[in-house]
């Protein structure tokens, strides 16, 4: 064992980031979990022990960064207690005007300084910011709208009492189970949380232990096997692959992107649940969606609240005399904004228009949508409407992945242009295993959500000695998924 | 204390003790598997599980990568990169001679001719370019001595074999402008008739009865392939309309002839030429034979778009065409993706030699190894794939004696490896295998990989947006890499120079 | 006077919401009505401030949990 290479472990590297799936997070969180289980029932105790925790996490993450996230927390604590308790209209205003500023400011300026001054043809030293973390705070946008959400909710007068206790809020912003990447937990959802006593029940420990079993399942053996294998390739380099490929990777990027970002939320509520918290779920079976309204009720669903109560509702509000119009505006805004939180590149931009569009025109068919249905058996209907939302949500997640516009365009007019049929018996002999798993994983996503909550009721029964065997099995399973060779690169020919 | 935290506590340290346990004792459990391949359950070693260290980054390849990046505005004195390479050369020499490279290296560096230079310290340590020196002559000393003597009324030529790295006139575009910026000459060589990938200086359209074959994949039974690789016929089963091609190029390529390279005709061929406006602005008619043939068409100079109509009993043979000035130096793309240049050795050496002849071509660069890498997975495997290259590399110095050739090695490659993205283990030994080959017939070596940064360098290319994760160049990429080489190559050419100053004025004072 | 706000209430989701046998309770929430969602609600809200001559504020609104709850809001702002 390597002494001085702990110590350096322990310390921030900017070229290894903690994450999740690390020796080094396993053994940090069983020493923490050590104290805090002795600290658990001492509310202010275990708070400050969490806080501590949580503000080293962050440190191992993102390294100075944690300091932004301090000021973040300490100006909205200060913030939040004058809004409520300044009797005066006006200065309500101003102070939210001011929160929004700081906390939309550093967001602005980490996330979009170099994107707006390339799109103003301003060349700036850093060539490719949004894909080198390290120049970005990480989970700045969640943590920003976590604290957006007490700010507002006082605001609208939404929290009976704002929190005096300085931890308690700190701590609701720097969470770390979901500080990286969400779910955005509103803070009239966790904050009650936070200055509670919490209770443990025989629940918590089967469902935490299960949803991070699965959850590691779902990124790792799933997700990360087919980006590495089936859909980055492709992605990177889309002209190298004719228009049938392009659109195997389009259909295989929709289910991987779901399988990576639902694990790691899984993982992320799994371990709240063993710290006694609960934490909102973010998706419910998107893909069972039957228009694009429907999706974003079961996608990211913590973030389409969150645009739905702060943005959408203000803009429609303020809209509300321009009726359906006012309301077609209100969501192409929400969306258009949506597409810039996603990221600094217009391909997210272009990407969150597009699902605006698409729930526009919901808005507007609806009537005859309405209408058709009742005229065509259920489960056609059903089956139409899905297959259809489906295939919008694959051609829109080209934007969402490729790397620019030049590629997005790319795979489209490869698509379309360059299609190419002959050559899929080829494709299906070449890919046979990175297909087998999309189709593994679709068939996952559309099982039952019974047979999902039979499951982890029977593990809930298990002995706490037989769950740990079969954490360890998967565990196991996992890794060989982990530790496989890449697919080679095969260019297929005709 | 609560009993359930505890309960908790125990699962994850229990979980941990199983974990560890079997990283100690690293059971092989077995399972048999599809395809009678049992599949090893396997876990992190156990030194790994417990090294806490990092990996090394590689920083070099940061380093590398901003200087190439900075390069125009800083120039390198010309002295001291004719410093490095003539002590490149001590110590490439002393490889060739089985000494220990760094007893050679502890050698004081004395250069060989006596060149009359200030001193100055070498600020590059990096050997990309190997050109070595045995009995007095250098690998590419044929090709430096082409350029030299080389007449204003032709073209000398240099052929770029490669893979989908290439595809399409990627990276030898960038290459040919430097050249030609340099020695005169214009328009943009060679281009197949048609092609699986776009091309970079032309839109291509064709009729659907063209029939492809390489080299590497459908290949071609009756009848030799052209330099390239390459042959392309069509068919007649299309009453309406005859076999066409058509190139739209870009604003920038300037020529001022189009040539066909065609062979084994056993009919006449006539080839209509209309342009944008559908009007025929020439007609040509390719005679009969059974040898290579350089056909030069009517077309005038620079005419934007190009349609070419073919009317012919039967197909000739097809390599491609030439879209060119007069003189001056031309740079052909000879890229067939998927491939690793080993196909070549299907080509015809008489064909070969004859078609070498007469297009001129005296600097053959071989730039292979995407298609390579990830199928070399053992020590055995370089071996062959040494001896592979080697009698590629022989064959084609036999066609071609009054030309060098160029073996540009490998790049770095990354792969997803335990969980990490890693470059392939084997390249170093990959890249070997090339130099070795190279070396041991006579040609120059250009080492992609030391260029890059060596090992894990591709993920600092990747960060900076200059590659795929794959090894694949981005265009900034291509320019980057194109300029090097092509940098290396003149610093080559001005020792070249320097040396056959110095042979003339040493020949004048003996005399 | 309650009587008034209800019935009229009643008719104005009838028409907004497209379904003449409507009949509003006070728990009744957008679950309870196909055409009422957030998409529809502030046409709706719109509908009710122009028919009964008053203005919400966004902060009433947000605070409103079904049906019961907005009528109680309007008869307040009536009885001003």
């Amino acid at each position: 064992m390597n002494i001085s290479g702990i110590f350096e472990s322990l310390k921030f590297s900017s070229n290894h980031p903690l994450f999740y799936n690390s020796v080094l997070f396993f053994a940090l969180f069983t020493l923490f979990y050590a104290v805090y289980m002795l600290a658990f029932n001492k509310v202010k105790l275990r708070n400050l022990l969490l806080l501590l925790f949580s503000l080293y996490f962050y440190f191992k993450v993102s390294g100075l960064f944690v300091i932004i996230l301090l000021l973040i927390s300490t100006s909205d604590y200060f913030i939040g207690l004058w809004i409520f308790y300044t009797k005066s209209n006006a200065l309500k205003k101003i102070l939210l005007t001011l929160s929004l500023l700081i906390d939309l400011g550093y967001l602005a300026y980490y996330k979009y300084f170099d994107f707006v001054l390339q799109t103003f043809g301003i060349e700036n030293s850093h060539i490719y910011p949004f894909i080198s973390n390290i120049l970005v705070p990480i989970g700045i946008s969640y943590f920003v709208f976590k604290t957006l959400t007490y700010i507002f909710d006082i605001y609208r007068e939404r929290m009976d009492e704002p929190e005096h206790n300085y931890i308690n809020y700190v701590l609701y912003v720097s969470f770390f189970p979901n500080i990286l990447a969400g779910p955005i937990s509103k803070a009239r959802d966790l904050l009650p949380q936070i200055k509670n006593k919490l209770v443990i029940t025989e629940e918590h420990i089967g469902r935490g232990f299960f949803l991070i079993l699965t959850g590691a399942f779902k990124k790792v053996f799933v997700a990360d096997y087919l980006a590495n294998n089936l859909v980055d390739r492709v992605f990177d380099t889309p002209t190298l692959y004719t228009g049938f490929e392009n659109l195997m990777a389009t259909y295989s990027a929709t289910i991987q992107i779901y399988f990576d970002f639902s694990g790691y939320t899984d993982i992320v509520i799994g371990i709240a649940f063993l710290l006694g918290f609960t934490i909102q779920p973010n998706f419910n079976k998107p893909f069972l969606a039957q228009n694009v309204t429907e999706f974003w009720r079961r996608w990211h669903i913590t973030l389409s609240q969150w645009m739905n109560e702060y943005l959408f509702y203000q803009f429609s509000f303020s809209l509300r005399r321009f009726r359906m119009f006012g309301v077609i505006v209100a969501v192409l805004l929400t969306f258009f904004i949506s597409g810039v939180w996603h990221g600094a590149n217009w391909t997210f931009i272009l990407w969150g228009c597009s699902h605006g569009l698409a729930i526009a025109y919901d808005v507007i068919t609806k009537g005859t949508r309405v209408s058709i249905a009742k005229v065509i058996p259920a489960p056609i209907y059903r089956f139409i409407s899905i297959f259809i939302t489906l295939n919008f949500l694959s051609l829109s997640i080209i934007l969402f992945r490729s790397s620019d516009i030049t590629k997005a365009m790319q795979m489209y007019e490869t698509i379309f242009m360059n299609f190419d049929l002959g050559i899929a018996r080829d494709w299906f002999a070449a890919y046979t295993y990175p297909f087998a798993m999309v189709l593994f994983a679709y068939v996952l996503h559309y099982l039952p959500q019974q047979w999902n909550n039979s499951l982890t009721n029977i593990y809930i029964k298990m002995h706490w000695t037989l769950k740990a065997i079969i954490a360890f099995v998967a565990i196991l399973l996992i890794y060989q998924a982990f530790n496989t060779d890449t697919q080679p690169f095969i260019y297929l020919e005709f | 204390m609560s009993g359930k935290l505890f309960k908790i506590f125990l699962i994850i340290l229990l979980l941990e003790a199983f974990l560890i346990a079997y990283s100690f004792f690293s059971p092989k459990i077995n399972l048999p598997f599809l395809n009678d391949k049992d599949i090893e359950i396997k876990f992190i070693e156990l030194d790994d599980l417990m090294d806490f260290s990092y990996n090394k980054v590689n920083l070099v390849a940061d380093s590398l990568i901003a200087g190439y990046l900075k390069k125009d505005s800083v120039q390198q004195k010309d002295s001291t990169k004719i410093k490095n390479i003539l002590k490149n050369r001590e110590i490439v020499a002393g490889i060739l001679e089985n000494k220990s490279e760094s007893d050679t290296a502890k050698k004081a560096v004395k250069p060989k001719t006596d060149v009359k230079l200030p001193f100055e310290e070498p600020t590059n340590n990096l050997i990309a370019l190997i050109n070595q020196e045995h009995n007095g002559k250098c690998a590419l000393d044929a090709f430096f001595n082409a350029l030299t003597h080389h007449k204003d009324t032709s073209i000398l030529r240099i052929a770029h074999y490669g893979d989908s790295q290439l595809e399409g006139d990627r990276v030898t575009s960038y290459i040919r402008r430097r050249f030609q910026e340099k020695f005169g000459g214009s328009g943009i060589g060679f281009v197949p008739c048609t092609d699986i990938t776009s091309h970079v200086n032309l839109r291509r359209y064709e009729s659907s009865n063209w029939k492809r074959y390489t080299v590497f994949k459908n290949k071609y039974k009756n009848g030799n392939y052209g330099v390239s690789g390459t042959v392309f016929r069509f068919t007649n089963n299309n009453y309406k309309q005859n076999p066409w091609l058509k190139f739209d190029m870009y604003k920038f390529v300037s020529y001022q002839s189009i040539s066909i390279l065609y062979g084994n005709a056993l009919t006449e061929c006539i080839v209509n030429t209309y342009n944008l406006n559908k009007e025929k602005i020439c007609s040509d008619t390719l005679p009969i034979t059974k040898s290579f043939t350089i056909q030069k068409l009517k077309v005038p100079s620079s005419q934007r778009s190009v349609k070419f109509e073919f009317i012919a009993d039967n197909s000739p043979d097809f390599y491609g065409f030439l879209i060119e000035g007069e003189n001056g130096v031309q740079v052909d793309n000879y890229a067939i993706r998927g491939h690793s240049g080993t196909g070549l050795m299907d080509i015809d050496s008489d064909y070969l030699a004859k078609q070498i002849k007469l297009l001129n071509t005296r600097l053959i660069i071989f730039q292979f190894g995407a298609n390579v890498v990830p199928y070399i997975t053992s020590n055995n495997k370089c071996k062959q794939l040494e001896e592979k290259y080697y009698e590629l590399f022989m064959k084609f110095k036999a066609a071609a004696p009054n030309a060098s050739i160029l073996v540009v090695g490998a790049g770095d490659m990354a792969t997803y490896i335990h969980g990490k993205f890693q470059s392939y283990p084997f390249l170093p030994k990959i890249r070997d295998a090339q130099k070795n080959a190279a070396l041991r017939a006579g040609c120059a070596f250009w080492d992609l990989f030391e260029v890059m940064g060596g090992m894990n360098s591709i993920i600092a290319w990747t960060n900076k947006g200059l590659t795929a994760k794959d090894g694949h160049l981005y265009d900034k990429g291509r320019r980057i890499i194109a300029k090097e080489l092509f940098d290396d190559l003149m610093d080559e050419y001005n020792t070249y120079l320097l040396k056959q100053q110095q042979l003339i004025s040493d020949a004048e004072g003996n005399q | 006077m309650e009587q008034d706000v209800s019935s009229k209430l009643n008719e104005i989701f009838r028409k907004v919401f497209k379904d003449n046998a409507l009949q509003i309770r006070d728990e009744m929430t957008t679950n309870d009505v196909e055409r009422w969602d957030s998409l529809s609600h502030l046409g709706m809200i719109a509908t009710v401030e122009k028919e009964f001559g008053i203005k919400f504020r966004l902060k009433e609104l947000v605070a409103m949990k079904d049906v019961g709850d907005l009528r109680k809001s309007i008869e307040e702002k009536l009885n001003k």
